[in-house]
């Protein structure tokens, strides 16, 4: 695996979105490059790496092929690896959001604010928030006019689909 | 390889059969390159060796020909890129008296194209919703065009036509574009007869039509060779002055028409000019690409590209020694295409074309050059070509497109770059054309010009 296949393997384990979505075979968009760039940007790269190559190791002890592979390695990396629950979570952040969060903790019971700063005006676009809102961003849609008569399509179309 | 290709392959496989079994019927032998698959066609090409390139053909292509076993998407941007230089051939073929392709002759001298011989808007959206005049008859030009001379063409638009793109909310600023010698550039938007007759079947050339018809528009129809399905084309034109080089462009004679309605204070006009043509779209409705092929070609010598250098002695939308011209400004209002001098537009492209587009060019026009030394054409380029990546995606009838952004820099001067919702895509645009009863037409805004 190359480190964006790992990348997008790690991805689809933290957002439960398919690979098709995060980076279908003609991706026009490749918001995939931009977030493994902000990823090492905000996390570091040796932290990334780390992550990475934690996730393949654990990858390859996994028995068999089970349907919600990346799901389960996500879930043994966390318990092997907690100091990387928090990066990765911010990355699913990112991937939904299409946002960075910086979380101040602070001793309210409220545990503080998450801050997020937007990446591009594309990854606001492509966020997957969206998708399971069977929604679209304010201002962009690739609907046409008068799509808001009908019903939107299944949760299953914007989950599995690329846009 | 995803299942949509895999389709598109057996498409082309069937219609290249459909093809070969058209060329037996009407007594034209396959060429010795019709042999070659894409891939070989691109592998030569790549040597430089330029016989490796599809023959030039009068025969407008009905789909893209994808032939790579698991293409990614370079490899289709560049099989989209070669229907778009195909079909540019066939379309400026030298037409014959009827108006289809002469196949006596080859591309090369500046003749009357093909598609100049197609249905031009103003000639099938007539006042009081009247049905058109059948293919082949045109309706006399305007009433102040009498008098003034016989034109190939009747340019009638200064900008996107204001009444069509305000009622469909269409957020950008737009505005005329003015070339280096002060004056205003024409457009044109023809449509084939495939896209004439289905207006006319759908009685979609009147508002009453549309109303009656009561469904969103739809061009979907079936390709054979001799039927290629809708086709849509939006020309820009410049007036050739005394400074401009002829022999670099496609020429035309034609009655340059003022509308009144266009812009306010604005009287009606009309004068037969000789035009160059600096901007071609080529919009075609494949079985492949429901939301249309969307190629947008110019003249070489149009503007720089951000980044690059100037390397042209002189360019029709650019002055090089004027560094306090600000880029992509329309000219301030009020805008009347009947002043003698306006201040030209500084145009620059803001999207480069990609290398292998630049390389495909290069191919192109020496081809044309091979069959005519002083092919006008070989000084136009393809900009590039979009197209759906996921045509049949549920949750986008837009199709994805790629490239996202596309901009003819004559025809979206001031909607060029890459802003989500701001800037320049086809598809992205015309998903959201309309007829005047609000359904979907199909990814034209023609439609809204029915009375």
């Amino acid at each position: 695996m190359d480190p964006m296949d790992t990348f997008i393997s790690l991805s689809i384990g933290l957002t439960g979105f398919k690979r098709g979505a995060l980076a279908p075979d003609d991706d026009t968009h490749d918001i995939k490059s931009l977030y493994l760039k902000t990823f090492v940007e905000r996390v570091t790269q040796a932290t990334v790496d780390d992550i990475l190559l934690w996730y393949r190791l654990i990858d390859k002890q996994l028995l068999g092929n089970p349907p919600d592979r990346e799901e389960r390695v996500v879930t043994l990396l966390f318990a092997d690896k907690p100091e990387y629950e928090l990066p990765c979570r911010k990355l699913l952040f990112l991937w939904y959001a299409g946002a960075w969060p910086t979380v101040i903790d602070t001793p309210a019971s409220t545990h503080g604010q998450t801050f997020s700063e937007v990446i591009s005006a594309d990854s606001y676009t492509q966020g997957l928030v969206w998708r399971v809102m069977q929604s679209h961003p304010m201002g962009s849609t690739t609907y046409n006019y008068g799509y808001w008569a009908n019903p939107p399509p299944p949760l299953s179309a914007y989950l599995e689909n690329p846009v | 390889m995803t299942h949509r290709y895999r389709r598109s392959l057996m498409l082309s496989a069937s219609i290249a059969l459909i093809a070969l079994g058209g060329c037996a019927d009407s007594g034209v032998k396959p060429e010795p390159h019709d042999k070659l698959t894409r891939a070989d066609i691109r592998a030569q090409a790549a040597d430089g060796k330029l016989a490796a390139l599809p023959p030039l053909s009068w025969q407008i292509p009905l789909d893209v020909d994808v032939t790579q076993g698991n293409p990614n998407l370079q490899d289709l941007q560049d099989d989209f890129d070669l229907l778009s230089w195909q079909t540019f051939v066939a379309v400026n073929w030298p037409a014959a008296a009827d108006g289809n392709p002469n196949t006596g002759t080859t591309i090369g001298a500046d003749l009357p194209t093909v598609w100049e011989n197609w249905k031009e808007s103003r000639e099938v959206f007539l006042p009081g919703g009247a049905a058109p005049p059948a293919w082949g008859t045109d309706p006399p030009p305007p009433e102040v065009c009498k008098g003034v001379g016989d034109g190939t063409l009747n340019l009638t638009q200064v900008g996107k036509t204001p009444n069509v793109l305000d009622e469909s909310a269409e957020p950008f600023e737009t505005g005329p574009l003015i070339d280096q010698n002060g004056q205003y550039v024409r457009f044109a938007i023809m449509m084939n007869q495939d896209m004439f007759n289905r207006i006319v079947s759908d009685r979609l050339y009147s508002k009453a039509g549309q109303a009656a018809f009561n469904k969103p528009a739809d061009f979907t129809q079936k390709q054979t060779p001799s039927n290629v399905g809708a086709i849509m084309i939006k020309s820009s034109w410049k007036v050739m002055g005394a400074n401009d080089d002829r022999s670099r462009f496609h020429t035309i004679k034609a009655l340059v028409y003022t509308n009144p309605g266009e812009h306010e204070g604005v009287s009606a006009s009309c004068k037969l000019q000789t035009m160059g043509l600096v901007g071609l779209h080529i919009v075609h409705k494949t079985k492949s690409a429901p939301q249309w092929v969307w190629s947008t070609f110019e003249h070489v010598d149009n503007a720089p590209s951000l980044g690059e250098p100037q390397s042209k002695t002189s360019y029709n939308f650019f002055n090089k020694r004027c560094t306090a011209c600000l880029a992509n400004e329309p000219p301030p209002r009020p805008w009347n295409p009947n002043a003698s001098y306006t201040q030209p537009t500084q145009v620059v492209r803001e999207i480069p074309l990609t290398d292998r587009t630049k390389n495909l060019n290069t191919q192109y026009q020496a081809s044309l050059r091979s069959a005519n030394a002083n092919s006008v054409w070989a000084n136009y380029e393809l900009i590039s070509t979009q197209w759906p990546t996921q045509a049949h995606n549920p949750i986008d009838p837009s199709g994805t497109p790629a490239p996202t952004f596309l901009a003819n820099a004559t025809l979206e001067t001031y909607i060029q770059g890459k802003t989500p919702q701001g800037s320049s895509s086809c598809m992205g645009c015309h998903n959201n054309a309309t007829m005047t009863n609000g359904m979907t037409s199909d990814f034209t805004y023609l439609l809204q010009r029915a009375q």
